[in-house]
C-alpha cells in the first residue's frame, strides 16, 4: 500500500465528495421512494386512524415505541466512539468517528418521527412543548414522556454541534478544491475557516470541550428514555437496573450500526487505506463486552423476578421465556449475546462476512429485545381478564418502519457524498509531520 | 270451502291505485338554529323530560322511564315505583333505544308488487288497501278466515284487537311466544287443578333450587327474579338463602349458584322426584300422613340410587341436599326454563310442584292469585294446528302484529312454507324481519316507545305504554291500532257506532273509565288517568289464592323422567338455550345487544356450540373451529367454543342468532339451533321441545372467528375477586386485608365531597345490564366482531368472569363443579392514579372530589395511562365512531362524543354528577344522598352497585365500604381506589348438620 | 486566498443584514395583520329576518328574557318562537316589510331559520343559567347587544377568554360596559365562585 502523504490524503476522502455515479443515484431514488412509502403510510393513519396499526388494549405501545427506543439506541455509539474514545486517546477511533457522528444525529433525527407517529392525533404534537398559550395550560413535568423531550432534543442539539465542529476544517479543505454550488455551500458552511494557530487552537479546545460534554449525554438520554417504561407500574417494566441495561444496550446496538454502514461504505468509497481491519476489530472487541452486559442484564431481569417474590413480574418473565411469544425472547439472547463471542476467535472477527451478518443479525436482535420489553410484557398484565397475547403487525406499520430505516440511510447517503466521512484533520494529525519542501495546499 | 277465490284476487286489492314514494325528513343542518314556532307548553331547550312507559322488549312488562330532551328520547331507565322491576332493567329494556332508533327500520308502507317485489306506497294508499280489503271481507267473502297473529297482549289492547276482529265472520286473534311456558301451565293444571303461572317468592326462600330455571336470564320475568334473589341474597345471617341449580350447562343463573349439579339433560325430573322421594321417607315431610302416604306410592321407583343412575348425581348428594330443601323453611323450587323443556319438562313441573308441596312451600313462596295468566297465549301444539289449516289453505288473510314465527319456531313446523298457502299476509311489524319480508301490505307499527298500549304483566298490575316521543320523527310509521280504527270505520259506516274513537288513546282512555269506576271512583276521571299516565299504570297488592293438590297428580304417569339417555355413544344431547342479551331472537339488530359480552362465554357477535374440552379432544376439535352439528331433523355449522361449563354428554347451543332478514346488525352472527328441533311436542303439554334432541358432531378443516372479549378464565390465584366463607362472617371473624399506606406523593385532599362506590361481589349476578346502560349513557361507540377480537372492544364497564374449581366437589358425570366470580370492572378513580402522573398533558387529572378526570379535548393520545392502568379500564378511539343516521338522534347530549385518537374511560357518570350539584345549587343546599345514581348503579337489578359521597359518614357507599368484606382489587398496588369490592360469599351447600342422620 | 476571506466576510455580513432587514419587516406586517384581525370583531352574519337587537333591547328596553326565556332556567338561553314574536307583532308596525317576512312564517306555520352567532365545540358545555342566576348580565359576554344592529360574536368565546372571569372571579366585572362587580348578594350566590374543574365545562 503506497505511503500516505496530506496531499494524498485530501486527495482520496475528498474524492468520495466528486460527482456521483448512477449507483448513487439509483440509491437514493430508491431510498426517496421508501422514504415516500412511509409517508403515505403515515397519512393512512392520520386518516384513517391509529386502529390501522396493531395496537390494542392491553398493548397499547408497540411496533412505534419499539422502533423509537431502537434509533435513540443507535444513536449512541456515535458519541461514544467519538467523544469518549477521543477523551481515551484512543487512536484507532479516527477514521470512523465521522460517520458514527454522522450517524448518530441521523439516528436521533429518525426516532424523534417515532413518538410523533406514535401521537393518536399527531397534529397536536405541539401541546406536550412547554410554551405559555391562552389555555393557561402547561405540560405535566412529572411524565417521563415529557422528560423524553428534552432529553431527546438536547442530545439531538450536542450531538449535531459536535458533528458540525469536527466538520469545519474538512469542510474548509473540500471547499479550496469545489466549484459551483458546492463552493458556495462549504465557504458558508466553513465559516470563513483559515486555518490560522489561533483557529486551530481555538477549535481544538472547542471540540474537546463538547467531546466532554457530550459523554454524559450518552448515560443520560437513554437513562431517560429506560424511565419511560421503569417508571410506570407495569410488569416487566419497573425495574431498576433499565437505566444501565439501556445504555448498554444502545451501544451494542450502535456498534453494529456502525460496522453495518462502515463495511459497504468502505467498499463504496474505497477508503481500505484508512478503515483497516484493525479498526473494526476494535469495534467487534467493544461489542463482546456490550454483548456481555446485556446477557448479564437479562439475567438479572429473571433473578430479580424471581427473587422478590412479584407474583405479578415472575408470572410476566415466565411468559416472556416459555409464553407464545417465547421465540422472540431466544431469538433476541441468541442473536445479542451469543453471536458476539464469535468475535473472541480472531479469525472471525477479521472476517467482514462475518461482521457484516452478526452487526446486522444485532441489529435485528437489539430490534427484538425492546419489542419483547415494551409489546410482550403488555399483553401479561396484572388482570388476567385482558390479557391478550396475538399480535397483528398490519402494513401501515411495516410501510412506517421501512420508510424511517430508508430516511436515515437516505440521510446518510446525501450526507456521504456532500460532506468527507473521513476525517481529512485527524487522519493527517497521525501522519508524520510533512517535510517543508512539499507544496501544501488548502490548510494543514 | 272457499277455493272459489284465489290469492291474485286478494292481491287486486292491494295493488290498486297508483305507487307513491316516501320523503324521509332530513335533519336541521347543524349552522342553523331553529326555534319552535308555537313551543310545546313547558318544553325547555336544554331540559331533560321524563316520561313513564313500560318496556315491551319481552313479555315480563318492566316499567319504564324514557328520558327525553328536545323531544327525542337519549335514554330509558326502569321505573322505581313499578312493582315488578323497582327501577332496574335487563340489558335488553336499556339496548330498547336502538330498537327506536334502529336505522333499519321500515320507512314507510310497503306492497307487494304482482312481480312480487316490494315497493312503497303512501299511508293513503295503504289504507285504501286495506278498505278495500275489509269492505271485500265484510260484504263479498263473508266466509273468509281473518285471524291475527300477535305477541303477548293483555288488558285493553287485548280487548281492543279481539272486538276488532270480530268484526269478520270468522275472525281469530292468536297470540304467539316463542316462550310460551307450557310446561309449567300443564304442571300447574294437574298439581293444582289451575293453569296459571304463580308469582315465586324467591326473596323470603331459604333454600332455593331451580331445575333448568335460568330466572336470572329469561325465565317468566328475570329481572323481577334477580331483585327478589338478590334481596334474598343479603340475609347473611346462618341460615342465609342457599341456592342449588340443576342443569347440564353452567348457565349464568347456574354460576349464581353455591352448588352446581351438572345432572343429566333430561334427568332433572327423576332428580326432583328422588327430593320428594327422600323427604318422605326422612319424614321431614310437612303433610298428614295419609296424604304423604299417597304421594310416597306415586314417587315409590324413585329412590336416590335410580336418581344416581339416571342424573349422575350422587345419592349421597341427593340426600343431603333433600334434608337441606326440607329443613329450609321455606324453601322454593323451581321448574322448568326453555333449556330443560324435553320431553320430560311437565313431569319434571308436576314434580317441582309436589316437591313444594311436601315442603310446604306452597301458598307460602310459591303464591297463585299473584301469578300471570298465559291461557290465551298459543301452546306449540295449538300453533301447529294452525299452520295444518293453514297449510290446507283454510286461512285466507294474516294479520302480523309483533310475532315473528316464520324466524322462532323450528323450519320443521314448516310455518314459511304454510304460509305461502295463506291468500293475503299483511304485518304490522316496524322491521323488515323474517315473517314480514313474506308479507304482500306492510304496515309500520310504531316502537313501543312511540305508541299506546296496556299491559297486563301479572294480576294487580294495569301497565300503560305511552309514546315518548313523537312517532314519525324519521320513519313513516303509524300505530297499528290507530290504522285499523280508521280502517273499519271507513269500511263499514254500520261500525262507527263500536268504534267511535278517534285513534287507540281515545279508545284506550275510555276502557279506563271502568278501571276508574272500580278502583278510584272518589277521584275525577280526568285526574285518576293524567296521574296513571304519569305512574305508568296502576297496580294494587292482590290477595293470593290458595290452592290444594288435585287428584289428578295421582293420575299422572312419570314415565318420561325415566327416560333418560344414559348409554355413552356417539350421539350428543343438544342443549338449546337462551341468553340474557339475545333471549329469544328479537333483539338480534340492536348492535350494543350484539357487542355485550355472553356473559358466561364472553363471545360477541356469533351463535357457538359449546363443548367441553374433553370432548373436544376427542373429536380434535380446537377452539374456534367450524363444526357440523346435525340431528335427524337438520343440521348446521357453527363455530365451537371449548369450556368446561359444559357435560361431556351435551353440545350446547345459544338461540338468538341465524336472523336472515332483520337488518344489517342481525345478519351473519351464525345459525340458530331452532333448525334441529323435531316437528312433534311433548306429549301432555304441547310445548315446543327444546330439549330432548340427539345430535352428532363433526369438524370441517374451517376455522371462523369467535370475537371473545375475555380469553382467560383463571385468576391464577391473584386473588383479583375474593371470598369469605359464611360461616366467618357470621362468628364475625372477618378483617380487611391489609393494604400499603405509603406514598412518595402528597395526599389529596377532598373538601367537600369525595365520590366513591362499593360494589358487592356477593349481590351482583354478571347480568351485563349495567355494561348496556353504561354504553348508552355514555356514548360508548360499538365496533364489531373483528375488532373485538382485536381487543378494540370499547366498553366503559366489563364483567370479568373467572371460575376455579368449587371447594371439596366431587366431579359430577366428569364435569368438575366450578365457583364463578363475577367482577364488574371501571375505572377505579384512584387516589394515587397511575394514569395521572405519566399523562405529558394533563388530560387526566385528579379532581378535588376524588373523580379521575378524562379530558377528551385535551388528549394527544400517547396511551401511555392506559399502559400504566393495572386494571386496564381505559377504552382508546382507534377509529371515529360510526353512528349511522338516526341512531345519532339517541346520543346523550350531555357527554362528548369521542373523537378518533382520544382516550375514553368511566367517569363515575360526571355529567350526572354536575347536574345534581347544578340542581342542588338552584336550591341552596348540598347533594343529598343517593341523588347521584349512575347509569350501571341505575340499572343494577342486583342493586350491587352503589354510588355516593365517601366523606359522609352516613351515606350508604361509606358504610358500605367501610364493611369487614370490602377489599381493594389490586389494593397492594397501593393505588387508593374510590372502588370498594365487598367480597362474595362463600355458601357451602349441601352443609351437613353434624348429627343428623342420613 | 489569505486575503479573500476577510472580503468574503464583509459581503456576507453585507447580505445578512439586508437578510434580517427582510426578515423583521416580514414578521412585523404579518403579526400587525394577526392582531388586527384578531381584536377586530367579526361581522353579524346576514339573517332571514334583518331583526334589530337595537331596536329592541336598546330603545325599548325590552328585557333580554322576555324572549330568550330559558336563559335563567336552562343550560342553553333559547329563541323566541314564532308564536312569541307575533304576540306583539300583530298589532306593531304590521306593515313593515322586515315584519311582513314574519307573519309570512307565522301564516306557514314555519320556524325561521335563524344563522347561528355564537357557536362552542361540541366538548364545551356552557350553562346560561348558572351564569346568569350568578348575576353575570348578558353583556359581559354577548358584548353591548342593545346598541348592535346585527348581532356578532363580540367574545373570543376561547378558553382562555373564560378563565379570565373564572381565575378570579370576585374581581370580575359582571357588566363589562359599566365595569360594575358582583355585589355581595351575588358572591353569596357563587358569582365569586366560578370553578376552575376542567369538568366543569368539559365532560
Amino acid at each position: 500500500m503506497p505511503e500516505l502523504t496530506y496531499s494524498r490524503v485530501n486527495r482520496d476522502i475528498l474524492r468520495t465528495l466528486e460527482t456521483p455515479g448512477r449507483a448513487y443515484w439509483i440509491a437514493v431514488a430508491l431510498l426517496a421512494a421508501g422514504v415516500a412509502l412511509g409517508g403515505y403510510c403515515w397519512g393512512t393513519q392520520i386518516q384513517t386512524g391509529m386502529g390501522v396499526s396493531g395496537k390494542f388494549i392491553p398493548t397499547a405501545w408497540f411496533a412505534y415505541i419499539t422502533t423509537f427506543v431502537f434509533w435513540v439506541g443507535i444513536a449512541h455509539s456515535g458519541t461514544l466512539i467519538s467523544a469518549i474514545l477521543f477523551l481515551f486517546r484512543a487512536r484507532w477511533r479516527t477514521p470512523v468517528y465521522r460517520s458514527a457522528e454522522a450517524m448518530t444525529v441521523f439516528a436521533v433525527m429518525t426516532a424523534g418521527l417515532f413518538p410523533l407517529i406514535h401521537l393518536g392525533r399527531a397534529w397536536q404534537f405541539y401541546w406536550l412543548l412547554p410554551y405559555p398559550n391562552e389555555r393557561q395550560l402547561w405540560p405535566n413535568f412529572r411524565s417521563p414522556l415529557l422528560w423524553d423531550v428534552f432529553a431527546v432534543t438536547t442530545y439531538f442539539t450536542v450531538s449535531a454541534m459536535f458533528l458540525y465542529l469536527g466538520l469545519i476544517p474538512d469542510i474548509a479543505a473540500a471547499r479550496d478544491r469545489a466549484t459551483g454550488w458546492r463552493r458556495r455551500l462549504y465557504r458558508l458552511a466553513s465559516l470563513g475557516w483559515r486555518g490560522t494557530d489561533t483557529e486551530w487552537t481555538h477549535y481544538s479546545s472547542a471540540y474537546m470541550f463538547f467531546a466532554a460534554f457530550a459523554t454524559p449525554l450518552v448515560v443520560s438520554v437513554h437513562s431517560v428514555v429506560s424511565w419511560d417504561f421503569t417508571m410506570s407500574i407495569v410488569p416487566g417494566w419497573h425495574s431498576t437496573i433499565f437505566a444501565p441495561y439501556f445504555v448498554a444496550g444502545a451501544i451494542h446496538s450502535g456498534l453494529a450500526m456502525v460496522i453495518t454502514l462502515l463495511i459497504p461504505l468502505r467498499r463504496l468509497f474505497r477508503l481500505e487505506q484508512f478503515l483497516e481491519t484493525l479498526h473494526f476489530e476494535q469495534l467487534a472487541r467493544l461489542m463482546i463486552v456490550t454483548g456481555l452486559i446485556v446477557g448479564y442484564a437479562y439475567g438479572v431481569e429473571f433473578f430479580v423476578a424471581w427473587y422478590s417474590g412479584n407474583p405479578f413480574e415472575l408470572s410476566t418473565f415466565l411468559d416472556r421465556a416459555f409464553g407464545p411469544h417465547g421465540d422472540l425472547f431466544w431469538a433476541m439472547v441468541v442473536f445479542n449475546c451469543g453471536l458476539p463471542l464469535l468475535f473472541f476467535a480472531p479469525r472471525l472477527r477479521r472476517n467482514y462476512a462475518v461482521l457484516l451478518t452478526v452487526s446486522v443479525l444485532v441489529n435485528v436482535g437489539m430490534w427484538l429485545e425492546r419489542f419483547v420489553i415494551i409489546a410482550v410484557s403488555l399483553t401479561n398484565d396484572y388482570l388476567p381478564a385482558i390479557w391478550r397475547k396475538t399480535f397483528h403487525f398490519t402494513w401501515v406499520e411495516a410501510g412506517i418502519l421501512f420508510g424511517s430505516l430508508c430516511w436515515f440511510l437516505l440521510l446518510f447517503f446525501l450526507f456521504a457524498k456532500i460532506f468527507p466521512t473521513v476525517s481529512i484533520t485527524e487522519v493527517k494529525e497521525a501522519l508524520p509531520e510533512p517535510k517543508r519542501t512539499v507544496t501544501v495546499e488548502g490548510n494543514a | 270451502m272457499n277455493d272459489a277465490f284465489n290469492r291474485r284476487e286478494f292481491l287486486k286489492l292491494v295493488t290498486i291505485a297508483s305507487t307513491g314514494t316516501l320523503a324521509a325528513c332530513s335533519p336541521a343542518p347543524p349552522q342553523k338554529v331553529i326555534p319552535y314556532v308555537i313551543p310545546p307548553e313547558d318544553v325547555v331547550p336544554g331540559l331533560s323530560y321524563w316520561f313513564k312507559t313500560t318496556c315491551r322488549e319481552c313479555p315480563a312488562g318492566c316499567g319504564m322511564m324514557a328520558r327525553t330532551r328536545e323531544g327525542r328520547v337519549v335514554k330509558v331507565e326502569g321505573n322505581p315505583e313499578h312493582p315488578i322491576n323497582r327501577g332496574a332493567l335487563c340489558a335488553r329494556g336499556q339496548a330498547a333505544l336502538q330498537g327506536l332508533y334502529n336505522p333499519d327500520r321500515i320507512a314507510g308502507p310497503l306492497r307487494r308488487t304482482p312481480e312480487g317485489r316490494l315497493e312503497p306506497i303512501t299511508w293513503e294508499q295503504a289504507e285504501d288497501a286495506l278498505v278495500a280489503l275489509f269492505r271485500f271481507l265484510r260484504q263479498e267473502r263473508r266466509n273468509a278466515t281473518v285471524a291475527l297473529l300477535t305477541e303477548r297482549i293483555s288488558g285493553a289492547t287485548e280487548k281492543f284487537f279481539r272486538d276488532l276482529f270480530a268484526v269478520f265472520p270468522a275472525g281469530q286473534v292468536i297470540q304467539y311466544e316463542p316462550f310460551a311456558y307450557e310446561a309449567l301451565r300443564a304442571g300447574n293444571r294437574i298439581a293444582f287443578g289451575t293453569s296459571e303461572i304463580p308469582h315465586y317468592d324467591i326473596a323470603a326462600a331459604r333454600m332455593l333450587v331451580s331445575f333448568g330455571a335460568d330466572f336470572l336470564e329469561t325465565w317468566l320475568s328475570n329481572v323481577e327474579c334477580a331483585r327478589a334473589f338478590a334481596d334474598a341474597r343479603r340475609r347473611h345471617e346462618r341460615d342465609a338463602m342457599r341456592f342449588v341449580a340443576v342443569e347440564p350447562r353452567l348457565s349464568l343463573t347456574a354460576a349464581n349458584a353455591d352448588a352446581w349439579l351438572p345432572a343429566r339433560p333430561g334427568s332433572e325430573a327423576a332428580l326432583a322426584l328422588a327430593l320428594v322421594y327422600e323427604i318422605l321417607r326422612s319424614g321431614r315431610a310437612r303433610l298428614s300422613s295419609t296424604e304423604a302416604a299417597r304421594i310416597g306410592q306415586l314417587v315409590a321407583n324413585f329412590d336416590a340410587e335410580t336418581a344416581e343412575r339416571l342424573t349422575d348425581v350422587p345419592a349421597e348428594t341427593i340426600r343431603a341436599l333433600a334434608r337441606e330443601f326440607a329443613t329450609a323453611d321455606p324453601g322454593l323450587a323451581l321448574g322448568p326454563g326453555v333449556a330443560a323443556s324435553g320431553p320430560a319438562a311437565t313431569a319434571l313441573q308436576v314434580a317441582v310442584n309436589l316437591l313444594n308441596y311436601v315442603c310446604g312451600n306452597v301458598n307460602r313462596t310459591v303464591q297463585f292469585g299473584r301469578g300471570s295468566n298465559w291461557d290465551r297465549v298459543a301452546t306449540h301444539a295449538e300453533m301447529l294446528e294452525f299452520i295444518e289449516r293453514m297449510r290446507a289453505g283454510r286461512v285466507d288473510v294474516l294479520f302480523f302484529h309483533h310475532a315473528n314465527p316464520v324466524y322462532a319456531l323450528p323450519p320443521t313446523a314448516g310455518f314459511a312454507r304454510a304460509l305461502q298457502r295463506v291468500r293475503l299476509k299483511v304485518s304490522f311489524s316496524p322491521f323488515l324481519d323474517e315473517t314480514t319480508a313474506q308479507c304482500d301490505l306492510i304496515l309500520p307499527d310504531h316502537t313501543p316507545l312511540e305508541r299506546w298500549e296496556e299491559y297486563q304483566p301479572r294480576a294487580g298490575i294495569r301497565a300503560l305504554v305511552q309514546p315518548t316521543m313523537a312517532g314519525g320523527f324519521h320513519f313513516q310509521s303509524r300505530q297499528a291500532a290507530d290504522v285499523l280504527l280508521r280502517v273499519v270505520r271507513r269500511a263499514d259506516a254500520t261500525l262507527s257506532r263500536p268504534f267511535p274513537f278517534e285513534n287507540f288513546r281515545a279508545y284506550l282512555e275510555n276502557e279506563w273509565r271502568a278501571v276508574h269506576r272500580a278502583v278510584a271512583p272518589e277521584q275525577s276521571f280526568a285526574e285518576f288517568w293524567r296521574s296513571a299516565v304519569e305512574a305508568g299504570g296502576i297496580w294494587r297488592e292482590v290477595p293470593l289464592r290458595p290452592v290444594r293438590l288435585s287428584d289428578a297428580v295421582f293420575r299422572f304417569d312419570f314415565s318420561p323422567a325415566l327416560a333418560v339417555h344414559t348409554e355413552r355413544d356417539e350421539s350428543f344431547a343438544l342443549l338449546v338455550f337462551p341468553t340474557a342479551e339475545r333471549f329469544d331472537g328479537r333483539g338480534a339488530n340492536r348492535p350494543w345487544l350484539q357487542e355485550t359480552p355472553d356473559a358466561m362465554t364472553k363471545i360477541v357477535w356469533s351463535a357457538w356450540a359449546e363443548l367441553h374440552p374433553e370432548t373436544a379432544r376427542r373429536y380434535g376439535v380446537s377452539e374456534g373451529d367450524l363444526l357440523k352439528v346435525s340431528s335427524p331433523h337438520g343440521e348446521i355449522q357453527l363455530p365451537a367454543h371449548l369450556t368446561p361449563t359444559v357435560r361431556l354428554d351435551t353440545v350446547a347451543i345459544p338461540l338468538g342468532q341465524g336472523h336472515t332478514s332483520f337488518g344489517r346488525w342481525a345478519a351473519d352472527c351464525g345459525p340458530t339451533p331452532l333448525a334441529l328441533l323435531s316437528a312433534d311436542v311433548e306429549a301432555t303439554s304441547g310445548g315446543l321441545l327444546y330439549g330432548g334432541t340427539r345430535v352428532r358432531i363433526a369438524r370441517l378443516p374451517v376455522r371462523r372467528l369467535l370475537a371473545r372479549t375475555q380469553l382467560e378464565t383463571s385468576q391464577h390465584e391473584r386473588e383479583i375477586a375474593r371470598v369469605v366463607p359464611l360461616a366467618e362472617l357470621v362468628a364475625g371473624s372477618v378483617r380487611r386485608d391489609p393494604e400499603p399506606r405509603l406514598s412518595l406523593y402528597p395526599e389529596h385532599t377532598h373538601d367537600g365531597h369525595r365520590w366513591g362506590m362499593a360494589i358487592d361481589l356477593d349481590a351482583c349476578i354478571g347480568c351485563n345490564a349495567c355494561v348496556v346502560a353504561c354504553s348508552i349513557e355514555n356514548n360508548v361507540p360499538w365496533v364489531g366482531a373483528l375488532q373485538v377480537d382485536r381487543g378494540r372492544h370499547m366498553t366503559w364497564m366489563r364483567i370479568d368472569r373467572y371460575w376455579e374449581p368449587a371447594p371439596e366437589a366431587q366431579p359430577i358425570g366428569g364435569v368438575t363443579p366450578l365457583e364463578t366470580h363475577f367482577l364488574p370492572m371501571l375505572c377505579q378513580h384512584c387516589d394515587h392514579a397511575p394514569c395521572e402522573s405519566v399523562c405529558p398533558v394533563y388530560a387526566t387529572y385528579h379532581n378535588h372530589e376524588g373523580l379521575n378526570v378524562q379530558v377528551y379535548n385535551r388528549c394527544v393520545g400517547t396511551r401511555y395511562c392506559s399502559n400504566n392502568c393495572p386494571y386496564k379500564v381505559r377504552r382508546f378511539h382507534w377509529f371515529d365512531d360510526q353512528w349511522p343516521w338516526p341512531l345519532a338522534l339517541g346520543l346523550n347530549p350531555d357527554v362528548t362524543a369521542r373523537t378518533k385518537g382520544v382516550m375514553g374511560k368511566c367517569t363515575f357518570c360526571v355529567q350526572r354528577i354536575r347536574a345534581a350539584k347544578d340542581q342542588a345549587k338552584d336550591e341552596n343546599r348540598t347533594v343529598r344522598d343517593g341523588e347521584i345514581i349512575p347509569a350501571c348503579a341505575q340499572t343494577c337489578p342486583a342493586d350491587a352497585i352503589v354510588f355516593g359521597d365517601l366523606n359522609d359518614p352516613n351515606s350508604r357507599v361509606r358504610q358500605l365500604s367501610d364493611s369487614p368484606r370490602g377489599y381493594h382489587v389490586l389494593g397492594e398496588l397501593n393505588t387508593r381506589p374510590a372502588i370498594t369490592y365487598l367480597k362474595k360469599i362463600r355458601r357451602s351447600v349441601p352443609d351437613r348438620h353434624p348429627g343428623e342422620d342420613g | 486566498m489569505t486575503q479573500t476571506a476577510p472580503r468574503r466576510r464583509r459581503k456576507l455580513t453585507l447580505r445578512a443584514k439586508l437578510l434580517l432587514a427582510a426578515v423583521a419587516l416580514a414578521l412585523a406586517a404579518t403579526t400587525t395583520i394577526g392582531l388586527l384581525t384578531e381584536f377586530a370583531p367579526p361581522p353579524g352574519p346576514e339573517q332571514p329576518i334583518a331583526f334589530s337587537h337595537r331596536v329592541h333591547a336598546g330603545v325599548n328596553q325590552i328585557d333580554c328574557l322576555f324572549c330568550h326565556t330559558a336563559a335563567e332556567r336552562s343550560t342553553s338561553a333559547g329563541l323566541p318562537s314564532v308564536e312569541r314574536c307575533m304576540a306583539c307583532h300583530q298589532y306593531i308596525a304590521v306593515r313593515r316589510p322586515e315584519i311582513r317576512k314574519l307573519a309570512d312564517f307565522w301564516e306557514k306555520q314555519q320556524p325561521i331559520p335563524w344563522v347561528r352567532v355564537h357557536r362552542l365545540p361540541d366538548y364545551v358545555y356552557f350553562s346560561h343559567k348558572r351564569h346568569v342566576r350568578a348575576g353575570v348580565e348578558c353583556q359581559t359576554c354577548h358584548g353591548p347587544v342593545q346598541q348592535m344592529e346585527v348581532v356578532y360574536q363580540y367574545a373570543p368565546l376561547t378558553m382562555g377568554w373564560c378563565l379570565q372571569c373564572h381565575q378570579q372571579p370576585a374581581a370580575t366585572p359582571v357588566n363589562v360596559i359599566t365595569g360594575r362587580t358582583a355585589s355581595p348578594a351575588e358572591m353569596a350566590r357563587g358569582a365569586s365562585r366560578a370553578p376552575l374543574d376542567c369538568v366543569t365545562c368539559h365532560k
